[in-house]
């Protein structure tokens, strides 16, 4: 692309750089790594990739390289040698703590679900769509370890009237006026499950998930989960960022984003991983087994229920008892198959608050989609 | 006979082929924004931020496209003003509600 001169002059260094696009994208984000197999790409830069339905049904925790992928920026570069966590704002002693302060600290393993809020904003039926069309797989459980949020906040020495914590990160937006990405979470919530993760199922956080470190907060959808943190910010008030006051919002059909509820806590959901939608099966039942999770209470599922006839009656599941809170457990059912041709089964699951609903109601931003999940496989006899 | 022996030779090729390929990588939007008058000037201003893919994914009318790009404008996008109507007529004409692009749903591995 050529500029004239007055053209160069007008947009400065920054313009001949966006003028350049999209090949001074591409090499932006050039250092995005390749697709790995297991991943749906939703988005190519930043990396928007969901996991295969397949690929979560494999094991109890998703490996690395088949762990979906949000951001909403380019991946940042970090230097872990030149990267500080820093600890500010209402404390008596601000903290600056590099890599190797930070993993000198007691380490705690947290096993938990990650799910995107807008995992399943696809099969939404909505007339005016935003943002990234995720199917089932925006969502993953891995056993994260790193650092306790309450003993990083006991070191800090929190002031009265300290109610929120706010993350911030080293990634930031390609155009300079778009607003940063920041998340703050209540002081309660991170004392009691926050953590700043350095380690991915036993292996240094992938700078795609966030490394070196992000935070974890257990039960709340991935946008509280801050990726490159660098700063924990310790305030008197929640945040008033973009993606907090506006973006991250349960938004009825013309309604406010100000004045509407906050996405916070993953609803109740449940997912087949076996049979796989389409399947072929043979034989007089189907095993049938999947995941079920929820961010509400105590983070645990008190029941898994199926049904083969479209809601009509519903069969109790096996599940997992002694599984993490906050983290998926394994449920399993054997459903009589009495005739060949198309058989759908539905999975849904209850937590102390009630069942997730056959079709959760669309809001605005395809959020929080919790809709019983439906396969539909074919009997063969 | 040579015929049904050179269709074999065919297939277990096929099949070595098969065996040798690595696992299809699912991609289900396409790499390149729709044909049509005004792509230039949206692959300009969308694609610093946004792959074409995730552009491809939405479908918005007349109003929302124009809530969008009110946004991205205040956000610093390269879109002059002069620029505008034509990318919100390109986006409506080939991303809007019945647009013809690849729908919202993709596949779900």
């Amino acid at each position: 692309m050529r500029l004239t001169r007055r053209q160069v002059l007008k947009t400065g260094a920054l313009g001949v750089a966006i003028a350049a696009v999209p090949a001074w994208a591409r090499a932006a984000f050039a250092k995005a790594t390749a697709l790995p197999p297991d991943l749906i790409e939703r988005n190519a830069w930043p990396e928007h990739w969901e996991s295969t339905v397949a690929a979560l049904g494999r094991s109890k925790n998703t490996a690395n390289e088949a762990f979906f992928v949000r951001s909403h920026f380019p991946v940042p570069s970090v230097d872990p040698a030149a990267w500080r966590l820093e600890v500010k704002g209402l404390v008596d002693n601000p903290l600056t703590l590099d890599l190797a302060a930070l993993r000198a600290l007691p380490q705690r393993s947290v096993r938990a679900t990650l799910e995107c809020a807008g995992n399943g904003r696809g099969l939404y039926d909505l007339a005016n769509t935003s943002g990234t069309q995720w199917g089932l797989g925006a969502m993953g459980t891995a056993e994260w370890r790193g650092v306790a949020l309450a003993a990083l906040l006991e070191r800090a020495g929190v002031q009265a009237g300290a109610k929120h914590v706010w993350f911030e990160g080293a990634d930031h937006a390609t155009l300079p006026q778009a607003p940063p990405f920041l998340r703050s979470i209540p002081l309660d919530l991170a004392r009691e499950r926050g953590t700043i993760a350095l380690d991915m199922n036993g292996k240094p956080l992938p700078a795609l998930h966030g490394g070196p470190a992000r935070a974890l907060v257990p039960g709340w959808y991935g946008m509280a989960w801050a990726k490159w943190v660098t700063r924990i910010r310790v305030e008197a008030q929640p945040s008033d960022n973009h993606f907090m006051v506006r973006g991250y919002r349960y938004v009825a059909p013309g309604g406010d984003p100000l004045t509407s509820p906050p996405v916070e806590a993953m609803r109740v959901k449940s997912l087949i991983t076996s049979p796989l939608d389409g399947a072929q099966v043979t034989g007089k039942a189907i095993d049938v087994k999947g995941w079920a999770w929820t961010g509400f209470g105590s983070g645990r599922v008190v029941s898994v229920e199926i049904s083969s006839d479209g809601g009509a009656t519903w069969q109790n599941c096996g599940l997992e008892v002694d599984t993490a809170p906050f983290a998926w457990c394994a449920f399993t059912a054997r459903v009589p198959v009495t005739r060949t041709g198309p058989l759908t089964l539905i999975a849904r699951a209850s937590d102390p608050h009630g069942a997730q609903p056959l079709a959760a109601q669309a809001n605005t931003g395809g959020y929080g989609n919790n809709s019983a999940h439906r396969v539909t496989v074919h009997a063969t006899g | 006979m040579r015929r049904a022996s050179l269709i074999g030779i065919a297939v277990a090729m096929a099949l070595a082929a098969g065996a040798d390929k690595p696992p299809a990588r699912i991609k289900p939007y396409p790499a390149r924004l729709p044909d049509g008058a005004g792509r230039a000037i949206a692959e300009r201003a969308c694609q610093v931020c946004h792959s074409p893919q995730l552009i491809a994914q939405q479908h918005k009318d007349q109003a929302a496209w124009e809530k969008t790009i009110a946004t991205m404008e205040k956000w610093g996008a390269p879109l002059t003003p002069a620029q505008h109507d034509s990318l919100r007529a390109y986006l409506v004409r080939t991303l809007g509600p019945s647009g013809a692009a690849p729908g919202p749903r993709g596949p779900h591995g």
